[in-house]
């Protein structure tokens, strides 16, 4: 170790060292002299004796061990130089890279931040979720019953301890301020032991506080303690209320703590009933758990000892457990549903990554042309003695100089690049939470220079092997004339596969774009201009009663219809995308067991709402107000379903009876159009709604409303209607329909995007790499063309030739490049799913297009090569 | 080079190092005085060459085992003296008990083969 430090010391006095050798070795060398007699023949047997005095020099410092550091050094120094001696060149290929480091870069920071996070828990890899799994009907990620867990959190061998959540638990928070809804989560008791969080101020849950009785106590998000709390540091012990009852404030949770896959603000303890669970408990399967593994297992064996205890459960259990297995996963797997996610990252990384490859070919073939100038250089280099290897050496320090610089300008232009990713993704609460750790980071760093370091590599190994194995006295002899690499079948090769490659990307870009955005113009089936919506959650103990719910929205819906700007209000169970299925039995069909009655979306809607989203009535009638309890109960359905359920026949005045908490028959009074219910490219689906009179209404309802124009009032007004009747109700979530779809869509937009600006880029890369063969190759011919247009040639003839040769080198390229993007439309099918890819318009579509830009770029120098004037080109030779 | 004179032997490898050492025990001497120490000492037998002797001695510069500061020759010449650091002189404790281990090991086997 002492070693290393004196090295490093004469590290910085190599000057002295050698100083000092030369002068010792020079005194040694008299005093030889001398002692042979101080003789001029004493004097050169002396010499000889010693030998090469260099040599004795070097050997004497490589002891050092830093001789590779020095001609490191060196080869930096010169290759500095040489970059500096041709600043476009530098400026050109730096620039180049950069962007394609940048959008790589750019990229790997939302792969790093949405998909190689870990989670903000102790030790996260214990930590695991552990789901209900159906093969049957396809659900992999399911909640798991109350009774379930409490079974396995006794019997299993795997976990120090399993907790469970209820992650649809939101709270009306009234009090100072404006009452609010605020997204919760219930907890058992040991949650947070499970995770490993403990509190930021206060405490977290005592074991016994998720029992009857003691369950009123609240521990608050960072982010809702800062914002509804104003970060009051005496908050702990306070009393806050929650849907009209006293809960106190025991603790806030650190500002780094996010839930994995929820989005909660606030947590209170979950109570589970220990006795007597209700007769379908085993079927509510709506809690999550999470557990820490013990040491000693893994997820290998946790899986098999939950499976084991699924199969216990559905041995003995048939009726509710009957295909139902467990399954555990990580928290990343968990967290991000990484069938949608990952999938759309990857082919995204993938399009970086070509739009690299093409970036370091455009670079290797200016490299190459430059080879073509420094052959000589090099030739004298080798033949001064220089080995082959210090020749590569050299040249790939110079490539690594130009990745460097390429490497931090693309870092810099990442680092600009991410905030703007940043907002684009945060298209939703949820979403824009997880884009918070999209950053530079030190994988992000690890990456950029990893790939700086590999398109080093790439573009500056073959550049390098071809120069130094010119043969030097060759090269020496044709005297500057720069002969056989500027034909270089090299980068005719290089150009080719760029155009191929682009034409790969290009394809699939337009292929992912045109099956998206065949999902995003598709039509609503309802007019989402001018409509606002408003989450209101009756669930505090005054709206027990259904009909205290109902005169509430009764109100509320009146005094909203009356307001000038509001053209029709109306309320429903659910809005567009979040729309449940339920299961339904149609009279005078045999019954059938639950699990294998028709779905369909259902809507418990008021008969305003019809008009607000204008969906069209096509037969029979609408709601009425006189649909009310005491009247026949009555169902509308959309054409699907009539289409569906009764092919051929009128289905008015069918009955059909939906599984809720009051099913009863109700008598098909209408039929209304299609309305997408959902967001995802999947076949139109059945609906049927009930008016919201004649079944007792969900606690959580939403308003809507038709304005008559775009303004901020209706926000406003739907507001002031809403508190006018209930000064403690909050009102959630308010925003336009047509956000709403944004939210949904601005994910597909911006992949799309995204995608688009690769293609493009990789089109530009393409382009310029053609371009600069072909400027390059009719500059090398100046010459010969001069010598044409003498015998005769026409500019004509020159424009026709040069052209000719680019577009036969493109063609063949692009034949390659449609063979290699033929099989892209199944590929992107089966990971794309559930998206459908039509590809035969873009197949052919791309080849056109990527020529004809390709044309544009040899047309450029072509028409320089027909202007060439023969008297110059001649003379200049 | 010219031809070797047939007395003179090769440093047997690995020795050098301790021959210089154990010539500096006697006190601090230069590159050139270390040569002809060994030369003379070994009555003509051992030549130093100067191409291992000047690597030999930055190796131990490396290893902390002698150190080196110019000074006055005797002829008023400016000269660089090397002298044994502690750590050298156990280094040459060691090595010089391991040589001599060795050579009777050696001794050992040419007698009874």
């Amino acid at each position: 170790m002492n070693g290393f430090w004196r090295r490093l010391s004469i590290l910085f006095r190599r000057g002295r060292v050698d100083r000092d050798l030369e002068e010792e070795m020079r005194f040694h060398l008299e005093m030889k002299a001398q002692a042979g007699g101080g003789t001029e023949e004493a004097r050169y047997k002396a010499q000889r004796e010693f030998g090469n005095l260099m040599l004795t020099k070097e050997t004497s410092r490589e002891m050092w061990g830093w001789v590779w550091l020095e001609t490191l050094v060196q080869d930096l120094r010169y290759g500095a130089r040489m970059l500096r001696k041709d600043p476009g060149f530098t400026f050109v290929a730096t620039a180049t890279l950069s962007l394609g480091i940048a959008v790589n870069s750019s990229i790997f920071s939302v792969i790093s931040g949405c998909l190689l996070n870990k989670p903000a828990v102790e030790d996260p890899d214990r930590v695991v979720a552990v789901v209900s799994t159906n093969a049957a009907r396809s659900l992999d990620r399911q909640g798991v019953s109350a009774v379930d867990f409490q079974a396995w959190r006794r019997a299993n061998h795997v976990f120090a301890d399993l907790a469970a959540v209820d992650p649809y638990r939101d709270f009306s928070l009234t009090g100072a301020g404006e009452p609010e809804r605020i997204t919760g989560m219930r907890v058992t008791a040991n949650y947070f032991e499970v995770l490993g969080v403990p509190a930021f101020l206060g405490r977290t849950f005592l074991a016994g506080e998720d029992q009857p009785g003691r369950d009123h106590v609240v521990a608050l998000a960072y982010s809702l303690w800062r914002r509804r709390f104003a970060s009051d540091p005496k908050i702990i012990g306070k009393t806050v209320t929650l849907d009209g009852e006293k809960y106190v404030v025991i603790g806030v949770l650190p500002a780094s703590f996010r839930q994995v896959a929820f989005l909660p603000r606030l947590w209170t303890p979950l109570v589970l009933a220990s006795q007597d669970p209700k007769p379908n408990a085993r079927d509510a399967r709506d809690v999550r758990l999470f557990g820490r593994l013990k040491r000693g297992a893994d997820l290998q064996r946790a899986r098999a000892d939950m499976s084991g205890l699924a199969r216990r459960a559905e041995e003995t259990y048939p009726a509710s457990e009957k295909g139902w297995g467990a399954n555990v996963m990580t928290l990343q797997e968990y967290g991000i549903e990484e069938d949608v996610i990952r999938p759309g990252l990857l082919l995204l990384m993938a399009a970086v990554v070509l739009v690299l490859i093409l970036a370091c070919a455009n670079i290797a073939n200016l490299l190459l042309s430059r080879a073509a100038k420094r052959q000589q250089e090099m030739a004298i280099r080798t033949a001064m003695g220089a080995r082959r290897l210090r020749v590569i050496r050299q040249l790939l320090v110079e490539s690594l100089l130009i990745a460097l610089i390429g490497g931090c300008a693309g870092l810099v232009a990442a680092y600009l690049c991410i905030p703007v990713l940043r907002s684009m993704i945060g298209f939703n609460d949820y979403v824009s939470e997880i884009a918070r750790d999209i950053q530079l980071d030190s994988r992000v760093l690890a990456f950029t220079s990893l790939i700086s370091m590999g398109a080093a590599l790439l573009f500056g190994l073959a550049p390098a092997m071809r120069v130094s194995a010119a043969d030097p006295q060759n090269t020496l002899r044709k005297g500057g004339r720069t002969g056989d690499l500027s034909r270089g079948r090299g980068r005719n090769v290089l150009v080719g596969g760029e155009i191929a490659l682009a034409m790969v990307l290009v394809t699939g870009a337009g292929l992912i774009i045109k099956a998206t955005a065949e999902e995003l113009s598709a039509d609503f089936g309802f007019d989402p201009k001018h409509v606002l919506i408003a989450a209101v959650s009756l669930t505090d103990a005054r709206y027990r009663e259904p009909a205290r719910r109902y005169a509430f929205f009764q109100n509320v819906v009146e005094k909203l219809g009356a307001l000038p700007v509001v053209e029709a209000a109306g309320i429903t169970n659910a809005v567009p995308f979040t729309v449940e299925r339920r299961s339904f039995s149609i009279q005078g069909q045999p019954e059938v067991p639950a699990a294998e009655r028709p779905k369909a979306r259902y809507f418990l809607v008021s008969p305003g709402h019809f008009r607000v989203l204008s969906i069209p009535l096509l037969r029979g009638r609408p709601f009425r107000e006189t649909d009310t309890a005491q009247a026949p109960r009555a169902a509308i359905v959309n054409r699907v379903f009539a289409e569906r359920f009764f092919p051929g026949h009128n289905p008015l005045g069918h009955r059909i009876r939906v599984d809720h908490d009051a099913p009863g028959w109700s008598e098909i009074v209408g039929v209304v159009g299609n309305i997408k219910s959902f967001y995802g490219p999947k076949e139109e689906d059945a609906q049927v709604y009930e008016p919201y009179l004649q079944v007792p209404t969900e606690p959580e309802m939403w308003l809507t409303l038709r304005a008559t124009g775009d303004s901020n009032l209706p926000a406003r007004a739907l507001r002031s209607a809403v508190w006018s009747v209930d000064p403690d109700q909050p009102i959630a979530s308010v925003r336009t329909i047509s956000r709403l779809i944004d939210e949904q869509q601005a994910g597909d937009y911006v992949f799309d995007a995204l995608l688009g600006i690769f293609g493009a880029m990789a089109m530009v890369l393409a382009a310029v790499g053609i371009y600069g063969v072909v400027a390059y190759a009719v500059a090398q011919r100046t010459h010969e063309i001069g010598i044409r247009m003498a015998l005769g040639a026409s500019r004509g003839d020159v424009l026709r030739s040069v052209i000719c040769k680019g577009m036969l080198l493109a063609l063949g390229s692009a034949a390659v490049g449609v063979i290699l993007a033929a099989p892209l439309p199944k590929l992107l099918e089966s990971v794309l799913q559930p998206f459908q890819v039509h590809g035969l318009g873009i197949l052919i579509g791309v080849p056109p297009l990527l020529l004809l830009v390709v044309l544009i770029a040899i047309y450029i120098p072509a028409s320089r090569a027909a202007r060439v004037d023969p008297m110059e080109a001649l003379r200049y030779e | 080079m010219g031809a070797r004179d047939p007395r003179r032997a090769e440093i047997p490898p690995g020795t050098l190092d301790m021959l210089i050492l154990k010539t500096l025990s006697r006190g601090h001497m230069h590159g050139y005085g270390i040569a002809e120490h060994i030369h003379q000492m070994s009555e003509d037998v051992l030549e130093v060459e100067e191409g291992s002797l000047y690597p030999a001695l930055q190796r131990l510069l490396i290893q902390g085992w002698v150190s080196a500061e110019w000074g006055q020759s005797e002829n008023n010449r400016r000269a660089r003296y090397y002298r044994l650091t502690r750590a050298g002189r156990k280094q040459l404790d060691q090595e010089l008990s391991e040589f001599n281990r060795v050579i009777r090991a050696i001794g050992r086997v040419i007698r009874t083969a």
